[in-house]
């Protein structure tokens, strides 16, 4: 078993002809870890996410997901290994009510209808929505249906959940609520790889690793702290630098030494010493 | 936006929402063809009384029924009028001297008011008690002979039962939009229809692109969850026959009969309860 859990190697895809979308894409995601795609609108985050997941097929360059190469043979396997919450709450609700959406990705499993309540129960209490479980949709802020989403992806005990820009439709309190989902996520199963795609530099805070798209190809692919130190690097792109890191960036023009922090806490607590 | 509640599903716990929707649907077709046999006033007056049961049970008030059928009357005055000026045969009830009008063009008249009251009346008792979704589900389950013939009975029952579930989206979505529009001086609900034509357009337009962009996540998000119409899967809600189902489906069929042997042998009880029935 390799230690990399999807391997992308010089990628191209274009909707269009002539319009590449992604150009040269090769990458890298560890098991286990948690990556951020950063990128700004229209840079391709969402159709590279697409094209891991064979919704789109790639022109050229190869999709390896755990060991096995993405084709239309292995595309049942490989979609069963990944789960993926999309931008748009409303759109991926698929069920009548909660506990029918849940369902939904078991059904196509082929779960025995006995053990679906049992299943449905366990996920919907780790998302905190069991006692939502015969509301509609509509019934439901955007934050409750993304956490609906969650259940129903982890439902299907995938190894890769891909977010992509989960968070983005919601107001700050159903963002808030599903950042701290994807912490606990993230406890709770820890050979879980997730990926998070957002545009939003907050987001990709605590990011094992980070890929920045820019324009369809990678602008930069490292460790988190490395570029939330070079803060022209990313606002030449027009992207923005965490506040922590901003702080940071700050104090250190004061000669102001502070050690790896990545959160606000941590600054507090290292300042206030 | 929000009184389409007409004939729409209204939440209850009576022995007719606990049916098997199979079973209601049954019934439902049961009963129509009862409607269209030659049964006679009597007929219609024993199948009216059972009907008024079924509704007393299944808790719709009669003002939920009269306005559906209130909505007519301007059919059944088009009816009325065609009748009496086609139907030239039978007893002249009066003479205005250019023409005539007999009795059986009322006859005729009452017979398809009272059917189309009928009909109404038990598509209203299904829908009432009937969740669109159950529905379908029974519908699908209905039709599984047709999958002989290739016909796609899984793949409409997925269409009805997603569109049902976008419906409430997009009615919030119109709002959304109209408004928007208004805000925009394009009002819906002023001045006449020549004059509201663009504002239909505005509101139409960011409508319909904005549904195909949802159809296009929606169909992203189901096949990414392993969703594949044509492969095997296995259901949650499975529908479930009680002996109340099987109590019914008896009933139902007994009735039927009934009706069947009245509508055959009208003479024999004519002369048996010495009434003219087929009037
Ligand atoms: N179905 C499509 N047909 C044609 N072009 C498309 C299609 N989907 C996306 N594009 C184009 O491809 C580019 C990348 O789009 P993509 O959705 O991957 O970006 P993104 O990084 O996810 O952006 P966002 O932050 O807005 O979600 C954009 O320029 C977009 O206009
Ligand atoms: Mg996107």
């Amino acid at each position: 078993m390799s230690e990399m859990i999807i391997e992308i190697k010089d990628l191209f895809f274009s909707y269009e002809e002539n319009d590449e979308v992604l150009k040269n894409i090769s990458l890298c995601i560890k098991r286990g870890s948690y990556t951020a795609i950063l990128g700004h609108n229209g840079s391709g985050k969402s159709t590279l996410a697409k094209l891991i997941i064979g919704l789109l097929p790639s022109q050229s360059g190869e999709i390896i997901v755990d060991g096995l190469i993405l084709n239309e043979e292995n595309l049942r396997e490989i979609r069963s290994k990944i789960g993926v919450v999309f931008q748009n709450p409303d759109n991926q609700f698929i069920g009548a009510t909660v506990r029918d959406d849940i369902a939904f990705g078991l059904e196509n499993r082929c779960v025995p209808q006995i053990k679906m309540d049992d299943i449905i129960n366990e996920y919907a209490k780790k998302v905190g929505m069991e006692d939502y479980l015969d509301k509609e949709p509509t019934l439901l802020s955007g934050g409750q249906k993304q956490r609906v989403a969650i259940a129903g992806v982890l439902a299907m005990t995938p190894k890769i959940v891909i977010l992509d820009e989960a968070t983005s439709m919601l107001d700050p309190k159903g963002k808030k609520e599903i950042i701290e989902l994807t912490r606990k996520m993230r406890e709770l199963y820890p050979e879980l790889t997730v990926i998070s795609i957002t545009h939003d530099v907050e987001e990709a805070l605590g990011a094992d690793e980070i890929i920045v798209l820019n324009q369809g190809e990678i602008y930069y692919q490292g460790n988190s702290n490395d570029i939330f130190l070079q803060e022209e690097k990313l606002i030449a792109i027009d992207l923005d630098i965490p506040f922590v890191y901003k702080l940071r960036n700050e104090l250190a023009k004061h000669e102001i030494e502070v050690s790896n922090c990545n959160s606000e806490e941590m600054l507090v607590n290292e300042l206030c010493q | 936006m929000k009184n389409l509640s007409l004939g729409r599903y209204i939440p209850n716990d009576t022995f007719i929402h606990r049916l098997d929707p199979r079973t209601k649907i049954l019934a439902m077709i049961f009963l129509l063809v009862i409607v269209f046999m030659e049964i006679g006033f009597l007929g219609y007056f024993i199948l009216g009384i059972f009907l008024l049961i079924l509704l007393k049970v299944t808790k719709v008030s009669f003002r939920t029924l009269f306005r559906l059928i209130k909505n007519m009357w301007f059919m059944f005055l088009f009816l009325f009028i065609i009748n009496i000026l086609s139907f030239q045969r039978g007893n002249v009830l009066l003479d205005l001297e250019f023409f005539k009008i007999y009795d059986s063009g009322i006859y005729q008249t009452l017979y398809i008011i009272i059917r189309l009251v009928i009909m109404i009346t038990i598509t209203t008792i299904l829908t009432t008690s009937t969740k669109p979704l159950d529905m379908t589900y029974g519908l699908e389950y209905l039709m599984t002979p047709l999958k002989i013939i290739k016909f796609p009975t899984h793949e409409i029952a997925m269409i009805i039962s997603i569109a049902l579930r976008f419906i409430p989206t997009l009615l919030d979505e119109t709002e959304r939009i109209m408004k928007a529009q208004a805000s925009r001086g394009s009002i819906l609900s002023e001045g006449k229809l020549k004059d509201k034509i663009p504002a239909i357009i505005s509101l139409i337009i960011p409508l319909f692109f904005s549904a195909f962009k949802r159809s296009d996540e929606l169909a992203d998000a189901m096949e990414a969850r392993g969703y594949d119409p044509s492969a095997k899967r296995t259901r949650y809600r499975v529908l479930k026959f009680t002996s109340s189902d099987w109590l019914s489906l008896s009933l139902i069929v007994v009735i039927t009969a009934g009706f069947v042997y009245l509508s055959f042998n009208k003479e024999m009880i004519e002369s048996l309860l010495g009434i003219d029935l087929w009037r």
